[in-house]
């Protein structure tokens, strides 16, 4: 059975997947992390694969239990002005189904 | 204003809105892969299979009808195709997925009840499997340094990466596997005055394969490549900057070595400290002999590196760096093996701004938390393609670290 798609449910697969990449704050909640630039959590040689990490990591946790969801193959855009929860909004959100 | 006018504009409003509520409900179609996981008889998720589906944008917020399999028509390829589910959320109202037989279908149209059919776009990013596609992953990166010894010395340090096809692989059954291939230009060196520029550059063409491992719950990334790579340096009797001292292929890969960022991703996970924990980096290329500007032959080789990073706070990370090349016949006035290191000690310049006030006055009160860092660097060695032997120290400025 797949978990429902509440909206703490939601930030809790956010969370897991944003720790999944290696970035250990989110494990305090996507909260924690929301007001945060990307670009400045990761570090300047690891820009570019960034998108596709979370996207892989997205996959990995997301699409297994207990969440068991299925999610579109978009990666994420991230400019300089990027939040963790413009990514929530604007990209984790509408690939998950 | 007349009554007869007020009527032709009564009138006028009236068809606009007419209009408007027979606005298209579907903006975009494009055709996607979407990833489901697939429960065995035990209910457990044994596998996940990815399907062809057809993503949809809605003008305005859908309401239950645009989850109602009757609202909706497929077309392609002449004839109409299954909808065999379809997924709306309300947490995402503006996107409907439709599920079906769509993957090879050419000309696919979307209709919603009696409006006008629309064409379902191909994004070659989205539907990867069966399409090339320019473009994303352009980067280009710069730090600015100033040598600790010679102080009108300005050195920039630049990373440029450009991905000009990229083909993704993505099905992710099991901990280990191919995301996508990429063909990529790639250079990174050191331009400034000809006494900073003595490490030279490397630039490249290559034809990479991007795994991803997942260990422990977290990813990691790896990259196997075969390149051309040219070599420049200054040469110093000439004067000339960008000197080639050598062009062959090069076969190389690296590796995120699992656990060894652990200990630090669990530091950050008990102070909150925001920063990805970079993991252990292995660089190992062989290069093959090949020719040097005149047309001489150059000597095979082979590169070793490591890479890591201790981001203890935005007050100190540490970032090290070691290469090494053994030299199949070393050039002269070389050793057959060489090696070169690096520790740069980083602070986010807004916590230093907190403790010198008057920087508050140069920089502006505004939050730029983690946006620039200032940082002191040691190097010393050989590293390639110069191979100078050189010490030095810096401080610089970077807008990421």
């Amino acid at each position: 059975m797949s978990l429902t798609y509440s909206e703490e449910n939601l930030k809790k697969a956010f969370a897991d997947t944003v720790a999944g990449t290696n970035i250990g704050a989110a494990t305090q909640g996507a909260e924690a992390i929301f007001p945060k630039l990307v670009k400045v959590v990761v570090p300047l040689d690891m820009h570019d694969g960034y998108p596709s990490r979370l996207l892989g990591s997205a996959n990995q946790i997301c699409s297994s239990d207990p969440y068991g969801w299925s999610i579109d193959q978009l990666e994420p855009t991230v400019g300089d002005d990027t939040t963790f929860e413009m990514l929530y909004e604007n990209w984790f959100k509408t690939i998950i189904s | 204003m007349t009554t007869a006018r007020l009527g032709r504009i009564t009138v006028a409003l009236v068809v606009l809105i007419w209009f408007d509520a027979r606005a298209q409900t579907v903006r975009q179609a494009s055709l996607n892969e979407t990833l489901s996981p697939v429960r065995g008889p035990d209910g457990v998720i044994n596998r996940r299979v990815l399907k062809y589906t057809i993503r949809i944008l809605l003008s305005q917020r859908g309401d239950s009808s645009v989850a109602d399999g009757q609202m909706w028509r497929v077309s392609g390829g002449g004839t109409t195709l299954a909808v065999d589910s379809i997924g709306w959320r309300t947490f995402a109202p503006t996107i409907v997925r439709l599920y079906g037989p769509y993957e090879g279908q050419d000309n696919l149209t979307v209709q919603f009840g009696s409006e006008e059919p629309v064409l379902v776009a191909v994004d070659s990013a989205a539907v990867g499997r069966i399409h090339w596609g320019f473009g994303k992953g352009k980067a280009l990166e710069l730090n600015v340094r100033r040598l600790t010894s010679q102080a009108s010395l300005l050195a920039f340090d630049y990373n440029l990466s450009a991905k000009m096809l990229e083909h993704n692989l993505t099905v992710p059954n099991g901990a280990l596997w191919v995301r996508s291939l990429s063909l990529d230009l790639v250079s990174d060196g050191t331009f400034g005055s000809k006494d900073t520029v003595r490490n030279g550059s490397q630039s490249s063409i290559q034809l990479s394969a991007h795994p991803f491992y997942f260990v422990g719950g977290l990813i990691y990334a790896g990259q196997l490549s075969l390149a051309y790579q040219i070599e420049t340096r200054m040469n110093a009797s000439s004067n000339k900057l960008l000197d080639v001292v050598n062009h062959s292929l090069k076969f190389a890969a690296q590796l995120e070595i699992p656990y060894s960022n652990y200990p630090m991703f669990a530091l950050h996970s008990a102070t909150g400290y925001a920063r990805l924990a970079m993991p252990l980096t292995l660089d190992v290329g062989y290069l093959p002999e090949g020719q040097d500007a005149g047309g001489n032959t150059t000597s095979s080789r082979w590169d070793y590196g490591l890479r890591y990073e201790l981001a203890f706070s935005p007050y100190l990370i540490i970032q090290g760096e070691w290469r090494a090349s053994s030299f199949g016949t070393p050039p002269p006035g070389l050793p057959g093996q060489t090696s070169y290191y690096s520790v740069a000690f980083a602070q986010d310049l807004d916590v230093v701004k907190k403790s010198l006030g008057f920087l508050t006055l140069i920089l502006g009160d505004q939050d730029t938390q983690g946006k620039h860092f200032i940082f002191y660097r040691i190097s010393a060695g050989r590293k390639a393609p110069a191979f100078q032997d050189l010490k030095e120290q810096s401080i610089g400025f970077g807008t990421y670290f």
